[in-house]
């Protein structure tokens, strides 16, 4: 029960609400759970997390409680994770002999091989740690380049790593640059246009072209005839990890908008499904729609971003379509990430087939009423209106509400959103951060349950 | 009915499916395993119309199937839903389909004549414990659905899953069937595949000759969401 409760606070934290993160550690009493190691690490995180965002008069007393708090929680035999932290802290608490005090404890518990790490690369990401705290540069930089090496695609790892380096480099005043090559490839979004016959050389040269310009180590879109398979197919081979969205069940997909473009699109189609790391689908109760497809892609930018953003790594859009066509509408504009354009045209011989509407519907929730928009962005709108301590949201396709149980997950100042709407917010800029929490139980179905924090509305 | 081939890969798979999801040996779900018939979907092909005789017990292995009723305006309206691992049809005594049922995505099912199993039931006490467990779980999950009640999601079942199967050392041995593993957990192969791949990437699990080491149980448990 209690590792529950923990959890909750962290995923709270987490998803950037640190105000209520600490409300709720303390509700539980954990803030004077002296003895409890686990307790005592998470205090130090979110002390860490309170004294990011505090006034800079009032950070350095916060960093150096969060040290108490993390230099508490060391016991033997697990000592390297929480002491690395304490001497951190020290650090960020001006307490410069103390962090390197500490720090040269760690290097002594490792070296001496009294501890391992919880894994190989913590142990030697923990070495370099040590090392950069006590100012020798070059050997962190050799240590974190073999730590790396001992697992080259821990990428959460990695990023963790990262994020902490630059934030030591930051106090020591010293220069972050180097840390870059040992971020991953970008996560790239593609989408484009249907109606390019399947032997377009030139369109096929261009999009694969700037594809390995990008050199995406993760990719995410559809694959619908022209573009999208094209786009994909070019990531897989610059070696990306290929994440397929498709709005409804691949059979129906495929039947409406990969075999009326003829050519050898299907069996393409049929060879990506079947490398692709992962397949996601929205809804497979409901038949192929546009408002279907607007979906998909929302879902897809935002798996785009959430990836890059967990792996410290950069978010790209690929977009082809006609130099002409008017890229307004795409929400991944309001994300602040670039988008990259690949300029075709569409073959006048091919019949792109118009698919049903449909109806993308997005429902918010607040204390005092539930309402129902046709734009994510209206919705959003709505909710901050409200001015409601609790809010949720949704989107569907079909007909059945969920949004009224989402809204007792609600924390303050924190969304509680279905993992598609919670996506949408994240791609088109309207959230900072979302943080999955679990999965509700629904008859038709489950769905996954995140806590979004909104973005500042421009302005 | 012949029952499934045990001989196969994909028979040894449902054997691992039923152990997993009646947490009963390897001869008790042997057993089972010859009064069982494997039964292939495609996306919402008809399982079942409403009214038709319902003489078996289906356990869910891949896909989901839905069950849908007709108002009397003709409106369709979808009434539940089992994933993975859950079960539906008749049990103890054979009746009829309360509803129509179809696929949801592609869908594999594992069926049991009912009078079958009540008999197998009535003479191993392994098959019976299971089914009484397998039924209470899936009456907490209808409660859960009535209630929608927050509970982990499909990796956290899937990771906790891994932690309680951990001897003392973190070892797991023999290495579990993912697809087994996956069924009893309520979710896909594939996610439960992807997950995994995530804690050998990260290097928080290894493989050995024939099992799983847990290099660290904080981090797995952290997962667990």
């Amino acid at each position: 029960m209690q590792a529950d409760a923990l959890k909750k606070i962290l995923a709270l934290a987490r998803a950037g609400a640190t105000s209520r993160a600490w409300e709720a550690f303390k509700a539980a009493g954990f803030d004077r759970a002296d003895a409890d190691a686990n307790a005592l690490t998470l205090k130090g995180r979110l002390l860490k997390d309170q004294a990011r965002n505090a006034p800079s008069h009032l950070r350095p007393a916060l960093f150096a409680l969060a040290g108490e708090a993390y230099e508490h929680a060391a016991k033997p035999g697990s000592e390297t994770y929480p002491l690395i932290n304490a001497a951190a802290m020290s650090l960020h608490a001006g307490e410069s002999e103390r962090s390197a005090e500490l720090a040269a404890r760690v290097l002594h518990l490792i070296e001496s091989g009294q501890e391992q790490g919880e894994t190989p690369y913590w142990g030697e990401a923990t070495r370099a740690e040590a090392l950069l705290l006590l100012g020798r540069i070059e050997d962190a930089k050799a240590s974190l380049a073999h730590a790396v090496s001992l697992a080259p695609q821990a990428w959460e790892d990695h990023a963790a790593t990262l994020r902490q380096f630059a934030l030591i480099l930051s106090e020591l005043g010293g220069n972050d640059d180097w840390l870059d090559r040992f971020r991953p490839a970008p996560a790239m979004h593609f989408n484009g246009i249907l109606g390019i016959t399947s032997d377009d050389k030139a369109a096929s040269n261009a999009i694969a072209a700037e594809v390995r310009l990008i050199a995406p180590g993760f990719a995410y879109g559809a694959l619908a005839a022209g573009a999208d398979i094209r786009a994909a197919e070019a990531a897989v081979l610059v070696g990306a990890e290929l994440h397929i969205v498709l709005p409804s069940d691949p059979h129906d997909f495929r039947k409406s908008s990969v075999e009326p473009l003829g050519g050898d699109w299907a069996q393409r189609f049929d060879s990506l499904l079947e490398i692709a790391d992962t397949l996601t689908i929205c809804d497979k109760a409901e038949s192929t729609s546009a408002a279907g497809v607007a979906l998909a892609e929302l879902y897809a930018m935002g798996l785009a971003i959430e990836r890059a953003s967990q792996l410290q790594a950069q978010a790209v859009a690929l977009r082809i379509e006609p130099a002409e066509r008017p890229i307004l509408g795409d929400p991944w504009l309001h994300s602040g990430y670039p988008i990259r354009h690949v300029a075709v045209s569409a073959s006048t011989a091919s019949v792109v087939p118009q698919l049903p509407a449909g109806a993308l519907t997005f429902d918010i929730a607040t204390d005092d009423a539930i309402e129902k928009f046709a734009s994510l962005g209206e919705a959003v709108a709505a909710l901050r209106n409200a001015g409601s301590v609790r809010m949720a949201i949704d989107c569907r396709l079909g007909e059945t509400v969920h949004v009224q149980a989402l809204l007792p997950h609600s924390a303050h100042g924190m969304v509680a959103a279905s993992r598609s709407a919670a996506l949408g917010l994240l791609a088109s800029g309207l959230a900072s951060r979302i943080e999955t929490i679990g999965e509700l139980a629904f008859p038709d179905g489950p769905v996954e349950l995140c806590l979004a924090k909104l973005s500042e509305p421009p302005g | 009915m012949s029952g499934i081939n045990t001989n196969s890969k994909s028979g040894r798979n449902d054997i691992a499916i039923i152990q997993s999801c009646l947490s009963c040996g390897e001869t008790s779900a042997r057993r089972l395993s010859k009064s069982l018939m494997s039964r292939s979907y495609a996306h919402r092909d008809i399982i079942a119309h409403m009214g038709d005789p319902c003489t078996h017990l289906f356990l869910v292995a891949e896909g989901a199937v839905v069950a849908e009723l007709f108002g009397i305006d003709g409106q369709q309206a979808q009434l539940t839903r089992h994933g993975p691992g859950e079960v539906f049809g008749a049990y103890p005594e054979e009746s009829t389909f309360r509803s129509a049922f179809s696929a949801n995505g592609a869908t594999r099912l594992l069926a049991v004549p009912t009078t079958k199993l009540a008999e197998l039931v009535s003479s191993d006490v392994e098959l019976a414990a299971g089914i009484a467990n397998l039924m209470a779980r899936q009456l907490d999950l209808l409660l859960d659905r009535m209630a929608a009640r927050i509970g982990l999601s499909a990796t956290g079942r899937f990771y906790r899953a891994l932690l309680q199967l951990a001897d003392g050392n973190g070892t797991i041995r023999p290495a579990p069937v993912l697809a087994a593993m996956a069924v009893s957990v309520h979710t896909t192969r594939e996610t439960a595949s992807r997950a995994l791949a995530v804690l050998f990437r990260r290097g928080i699990v290894e493989r050995q000759e024939d099992a799983l080491k847990i290099v660290s149980r904080r981090m797995l448990e952290e997962l667990i969401v």
